[in-house]
């Protein structure tokens, strides 16, 4: 599972230290950060991450904006969506544009890791 | 019930902490701002942005406390959001609350993590919030505002929906006619905007499609218009009475707009092909629209069927949906991509402009700029020596010029450095609205505040120093200042009081002034109080100016004792407030007219790393006096000094002046005292000047303060070290404090 590119949007710099750490530890390769939706959808096309770990409220662009955006431009962007206790009316409209995969605030770096392990194994078995 | 915790990731804490302290500042004046504009979507979905991502944070670190108080604000701001709870004062006044709660919290975290720091000690770190009652109370009070507010949202809408057949209540009534009227003014220019949209949909953009199919453009204007119809209805709308006979027309007519305006937008983003029928239906839209906007014009109230347009729109749209959906992939084309990436490219360089540095790595750097510069001053001092000690004139003009290119970069570098760790005073200029606001709520006076200058910039440790004395004095202006509404008509000003609050730079230093339009100062009031509680002397009284009396009010123990009103009395005196100015190096003087208003000036230095000082001698020791506090320097003849009851004075150029050795002062060995002409350097306070006699009047330069640790800091008179170009350390004097120290001697 080496050699995985990973692209984490939040607007908040903590979750991206907590997720970059989890991730290198396992060998994988941060290629971006973006701090709201509208980077992300720049910085996917200029990247194209394997995963992109996505947070919902964020200010210019929201998550579920960019990831529509993003799905546009590659229906098979693979999508782990970040939500928070609150959030569930969006995650319901999420995986109506095709997200399937989704985490909970807070969540433990290790968790993060497993899902995204999750996510490659699956489109290994393809 | 025990809310203690441990946290154990330290510096994630603090990283949240910082991302905190971001979002909560401006929360506050953006919720203010929600009580008049509560329909500005973007500001509410940003004030619930802020407190999302402080509720996402701290269940990362397992501070409960925070995401229950978070989670509660959230909540009550998605209610407001999703318009199931309208706005009023109270609500407001309990997010505030609730808010104000938040920052308690956070700053409580932020109190021990900083204790912790300090103890040097390892592990987890364990928290305690005690306030658990009164955050019931909070979370209670904030749950009943936004019921009520529910409520009366509720009630909105039932009256709206029975409209004529029951009994309306009264206070609905009263908005429900004020909505009437206000609709009838915007009738009119509802209807001519609208007209104007529809003639040009329809005499000439559907033309123009029609000849060419193919033009996104005219879609897009098309799809524009649309729109701004379909925005006009919606504030019409709002205004509209529920009972108006025009009511369900208008609603029937939105919804006719509103799928208009989505086929329109599936045709844009899909890059379909127009056919005919689709044009065809335009103009049926269009018809319609036109024959809606001329019933609406004539004031008649037929109904107008718009159920069959409706459906005819809907069936085409879920026909268009379905054709769509059965070949996703080859229809969903990116929209427009080559704007995008335009748009894209050019963006690209704004992204990641603006790092955060934690101040500490600043203050280092400053720590070594500092270090720098004495460094720079010992050039010159080695460059003097080998010309008078060594004579190598030579070699001493070249160290010389190395030094002064060293200079030169330091400067510059020194600069650089300061404009990093400027920040704009907005920063505690924000939260005085609030301020102003609690205490006109309180008190029922009314009164504005106008603020000026919010950009200017100063060091952060400046701002940080300044905050409280500035809340401080605005609340004063507010309580005590201006006078409550019937007093200022009898005056004759207007019933609405008035505080200025302004910044700006004037000769390197920034310059704060608050200034109110109230009562004033009484300068016989305050002398009549001084004497009777036994500050000063009735003869002293006499004698002194009327500056003077209103600088009284900066003696300790002066105005805490005054009224305490539950506002101002917060336990800081203006002799603190002075006192903490005059800690960095500021200065603060006061003008008041009675009856006319009160202005305080607050002169506070660009940065208080790098000063400007005298260096005089006194008994062969040297020390520093800092430039802000010198008027001038004088030679005085021995003759000209005469004495008074024990005190010195002297006669400068028609004033009288107060005259003290500075060895006198600091108790040293008084050298100058055979001397027939003295050298004086006069300083101020801002209100009285002193001639402060010393040995030798030495050069000027630049200075870095180093304060002085332990109980060396508490020593009057000196307000820090430091180190000159020779290695030597040298005192450097509190001008503010020597003023004080001379008055005293007896």
């Amino acid at each position: 599972m080496e050699g995985i590119k990973i692209m984490i949007v939040d607007d908040s710099p903590a979750i991206h230290v907590i997720i970059e750490k989890a991730a290198i530890t396992n060998g994988y390769e941060v290629c971006a950060h973006a701090k709201n939706g509208d980077e992300a959808v720049k910085l996917y096309e200029l990247t194209r991450p394997d995963v992109i770990t996505m947070d919902i409220t964020m200010p210019v662009k929201d998550g579920l904006t960019a990831s529509r955006e993003i799905l546009k431009q590659n229906p098979c962007a693979k999508i782990l969506m970040l939500s928070a206790m609150g959030d569930e009316e969006i995650v319901k409209e999420a995986r109506n544009i095709g997200i399937t995969h989704f985490m909970k605030k807070p969540f433990k770096g290790v968790d993060i890791v497993n899902a995204i392990n999750n996510m490659m194994s699956k489109q290994a078995g393809e | 019930m025990n809310s203690g915790f441990y946290l154990d990731d330290i510096d994630l804490v603090k990283m949240f902490i910082d991302e905190w302290t971001e979002c909560l500042e401006g929360l506050e004046k953006e919720i203010l701002k929600l009580e008049v504009h509560s329909d500005d979507i973007e500001l509410l979905n940003d004030i619930f942005r802020r407190v999302h991502s402080i509720k996402g944070g701290s269940s990362f670190v397992g501070l409960s406390a925070i995401t229950r108080l978070s989670h509660e604000i959230e909540f009550t701001l998605d209610a407001i959001r999703k318009r199931k709870a309208s706005v009023d004062m109270e609500l407001i006044d309990s997010l505030l609350q609730a808010v104000d709660f938040l920052n308690g919290y956070i700053s409580l975290i932020c109190d021990k993590l900083k204790e912790y720091d300090s103890s040097g000690r390892n592990g987890p770190i364990h928290i305690e919030f005690g306030d658990e009652q009164k955050e019931k109370l909070v979370l209670e009070d904030l749950k009943q505002a936004l019921e009520k507010c529910e409520k009366n949202e509720k009630a909105d809408i039932k009256t709206g929906e029975g409209a004529g057949q029951e009994e309306v209540e009264p206070d609905v009534l009263k908005t429900e006619e004020f909505k009437g009227k206000l609709a009838e003014e915007m009738k009119e220019q509802f209807i001519l905007e609208n007209i104007e949209y529809i003639e040009r949909i329809e005499n000439q953009l559907l033309i123009q499609l029609e000849n060419n199919r193919d033009d996104k453009n005219v879609i897009n204007e098309i799809f524009r218009s649309i729109h701004s119809i379909k925005g006009g209805i919606g504030i019409y709308l709002a205004i509209v009475p529920h009972q108006s006979p025009y009511y369900s027309t208008l609603k029937e007519f939105s919804e006719v707009v509103h799928s208009f305006e989505s086929l329109l937008a599936l045709v844009r983003d899909r890059g379909l092909t127009i056919d005919k029928r689709f044009i065809d239906l335009s103009y049926e839209v269009m018809d319609y629209l036109k024959i809606f906007m001329n019933t609406i014009a004539s004031g008649e109230c037929n109904t107008i069927p718009a159920a069959e347009i409706l459906d005819k729109v809907d069936r085409f749209l879920s026909g268009l949906q379905s054709v769509a959906n059965d070949n996703t992939e080859s229809s969903a084309k990116p929209l427009m991509p080559e704007s995008g990436k335009i748009t894209g490219l050019q963006q690209k360089g704004n992204i990641m402009q603006s790092i955060r540095v934690s101040q500490d790595k600043l203050d280092k750097m400053m720590n070594m700029i500092s270090e720098l510069l004495i460094a720079k001053n010992t050039f010159m001092h080695i460059a003097s020596k080998l010309n008078l000690e060594y004579n190598l004139p030579e070699m001493s003009k070249e160290v010389k010029e190395v030094g002064s290119y060293i200079n030169r970069i330091s400067d510059e570098l020194q600069n650089a450095i300061m404009s990093i760790r400027m920040v704009k005073i907005k920063t505690i200029f924000q939260k005085m609205p609030r301020i102003v606001r609690d205490i006109s709520q309180s008190t029922g006076k009314k009164m504005e505040l106008i603020m000026a200058g919010e950009d200017t910039e100063i060091d952060k440790t400046i701002i940080e120093q300044i905050s409280d004395p500035l809340v401080h004095l605005i609340r004063n202006a507010a309580d005590h200042g201006i006078e409550a509404p019937e007093e200022r008509l009898s005056k004759g000003k207007s019933e609405t009081g008035r505080i200025v609050l302004k910044a700006y730079n004037k000769n390197k230093h920034v310059y704060i002034e608050i200034e109110d339009d109230g009562k004033g100062m009484d300068a016989e009031k305050l002398k009549k109080k001084a004497v009777e509680k036994g500050f000063i002397t009735e003869m002293e009284a006499e004698k002194m100016s009327r500056n003077q009396l209103i600088n009284l009010i900066f003696l300790p123990g002066f105005s805490t004792a005054k009224q305490v009103t539950e506002v101002s009395g917060r336990g800081v005196g203006m002799d603190i407030v002075k006192s903490n100015i005059e800690k960095i190096n500021g200065n603060i003087t006061i003008e008041s007219v009675v009856d006319k208003g009160t202005k305080m000036i607050i002169q506070l230095p660009l940065t208080l790393a790098v000063s400007q000082g005298l260096a005089v001698e006194v008994s062969g020791e040297t020390y520093i006096f800092p430039l802000e506090y010198i008027v001038e320097t004088v030679k005085v003849s021995r003759n000209n000094i005469h004495k008074y009851n024990e005190k010195y004075f002297t006669y400068l150029r028609g004033d009288v002046i107060g005259v003290e050795w500075l060895s006198r002062i600091f108790r040293l060995e008084d050298k100058a005292a055979e001397q027939e002409v003295l050298n004086a350097v006069i300083i101020s306070n801002g209100a009285e000047k002193y001639a402060i006699i010393v040995d030798k009047l030495k050069n000027e330069q630049e200075f870095v303060v180093k304060t002085l640790d332990g109980h060396l800091a508490s020593i009057p008179g000196i307000s820090g070290s430091t180190l000159l170009g020779n290695g030597r350390v040298v005192l450097i004097v509190n001008p503010a404090d020597i003023i004080q120290l001379a008055q005293r001697r007896l």
